[in-house]
């Protein structure tokens, strides 16, 4: 009988999607003042229904000099900024806001859809801006991570990553092809075809990391294969108005953060559409990107 | 001036990570980016060695790292019924044309979706999981076998849904032509909703 079914070796990690984290980050400059930091930390009574364990983040800062009488140290432990997470019934993370001296994140660990996904990290996002209002502080960077990693089940003499990747991809070194089930190839680059949004000027960043290892899948050693995508806009120019375009409170779904999340978003759909297989693509129905 | 670590944990907001590490991502600016001063996070043991020589480790602009991901090597509990249903839906993708034996038509990738986005619409927590099958025409079928109700929907990737749905009493429900993003009514809803809710 004839082949019916197309064969892979590889699947993703949670057989429906193979996305194991999204974090959606800006980033600030200059750090926030003490009072901003204390504000900041003060959302955890906003989100103390979707996001109720806090954990605070301490930096310890210390001093090392060489006396005459041995090293003298000095420890100054001050409060940067705070972790609020939703934890699922395993103890694992689901959700988590993260504020420190000069970023803001969101994490997502339980990926559905992209409108899902990035309509509560924005509405975490809105409540931490209400916090920094009047700051003169500028916004340089937004990004959006992609983790995504996926299972190989077959044995290492049987190892071929073009089921899992396109075998013309110029994303990753045609060394991944021949080689073993261990391997790594890591590069960054900057898209000058990008055009960002007419409130807001900058380059975008692609970082893409993907490694090809061994995890403890389940408390099995299993081969994986993780895909980290970073796309970051570096905002040009040091405008304050960027600040206020950026977190500006509004019901409207097409406000200058969402249509940046969005151009982040397409351009992790386009680089997973240039580097996975079209089987792998429709497997986890990637869609095609803008 | 700068240091050097030998061995030791640290535990800081980023983890558990070993001097090495925060070494390594110290220079590189993840940690603590603007080092007035020697920086560590919460050291529970470390051994510092005082160096006469700065060594900078080199980076590419393009290599910065930003914010750094929290997961730990957990996968989602697969026996979640949201999970198994859209795993369910998007394994059709496999399927080729002949997968029956008999000419059996491969689903279209719109099916796939359409079948997925109205899933999505489904509350997997408050009702029950439908058997999700391939019609040897393409079609992506929903089944709902209850005690009192069954219920067929299908999807041929034309933008919309049909289905028909029958009570232990004969009551019946049909349509064609439902927009794939449109909900079930609530009358239909209540039917395959679980008892306990």
């Amino acid at each position: 009988m004839a082949n019916t079914l197309m064969k892979n070796s590889f699947s993703p990690i949670n057989k429906a999607h193979a996305i194991l984290e999204v974090v959606f980050f800006i980033q600030f400059a200059p750090d926030f003042p003490v009072q901003a930091i204390r504000k900041l930390m003060e959302v955890e009574h906003e989100l103390k229904e979707e996001l109720p364990k806090v954990s605070p983040i301490n930096r310890i800062e210390t001093t090392l000099e060489r006396g005459e009488d041995g090293p003298k140290g000095q420890f100054i432990e001050r409060p940067v900024g705070i972790e609020l997470q939703r934890i699922r019934p395993d103890g694992s993370v689901e959700w988590m806001l993260r504020t420190t001296e000069n970023i803001i994140a969101v994490h997502c660990l339980d990926y559905s859809t992209w409108g899902d996904v990035w309509g509560r990290a924005r509405e975490y996002f809105h409540k931490t801006f209400g916090r920094i209002e009047g700051e003169s502080n500028f916004v340089i960077s937004i990004g959006l991570k992609y983790i995504d990693r996926f299972l190989y089940e077959g044995t290492k003499e049987e190892y071929d990553s073009s089921l899992l990747f396109k075998k013309d991809t110029d994303l990753i070194s045609k060394k991944s092809f021949l080689a073993t089930p261990l391997w790594h190839c890591h590069s960054g680059w900057f898209d000058e075809s990008f055009d960002a949004v007419d409130a807001v000027k900058g380059d975008l960043l692609n970082q893409l990391n993907v490694d090809s290892s061994y995890a403890n899948v389940s408390g099995q050693k299993r081969y994986i294969t993780t895909i980290e995508h970073n796309a970051i806009i570096r905002i040009e120019g040091q405008d304050n108005g960027h600040l206020r375009s950026i977190t500006e409170k509004t019901d409207a779904k097409d406000s200058c953060l969402d249509q940046l999340m969005d151009k982040l978003h397409n351009t992790n759909k386009k680089v997973l559409s240039n580097l996975l297989s079209e089987q792998m693509a429709i497997k986890i129905n990637l869609g095609t990107p803008k | 001036m700068s240091f050097h670590c030998e061995s030791g944990t640290a535990v800081s907001p980023y983890g558990s990570l070993s001097l090495g590490e925060i070494k390594k991502r110290d220079d590189q600016n993840e940690l603590f980016p603007n080092k007035s001063s020697t920086l560590l996070a919460c050291l529970s043991t470390a051994v510092i060695l005082f160096s006469p020589q700065v060594s900078q480790i080199y980076q590419s602009i393009t290599a910065n790292t930003v914010a750094k991901a929290s997961f730990k090597n957990s996968r989602l509990d697969l026996e979640r019924a949201d999970i198994i249903t859209i795993a369910r839906i998007r394994n059709f993708g496999d399927y080729l044309d002949g997968w029956d034996g008999d000419g059996g038509k491969s689903p279209s990738k719109a099916a796939i979706s359409e079948a997925e986005k109205f899933a999505r619409l489904l509350s997997f927590d408050k009702v029950y999981t439908p058997h999700i099958s391939l019609a040897s025409d393409g079609e992506i079928n929903l089944l709902w076998i209850l005690h009192d109700f069954r219920l067929d929907l299908g999807f041929y990737g034309d933008g919309t849904y049909s289905y028909y749905g029958r009570t232990a009493d004969g009551e019946e429900f049909m349509a064609d032509d439902q927009p794939f993003d449109k909900v079930l009514p609530d009358q239909i809803i209540q039917l395959i909703r679980k008892k306990s809710y």
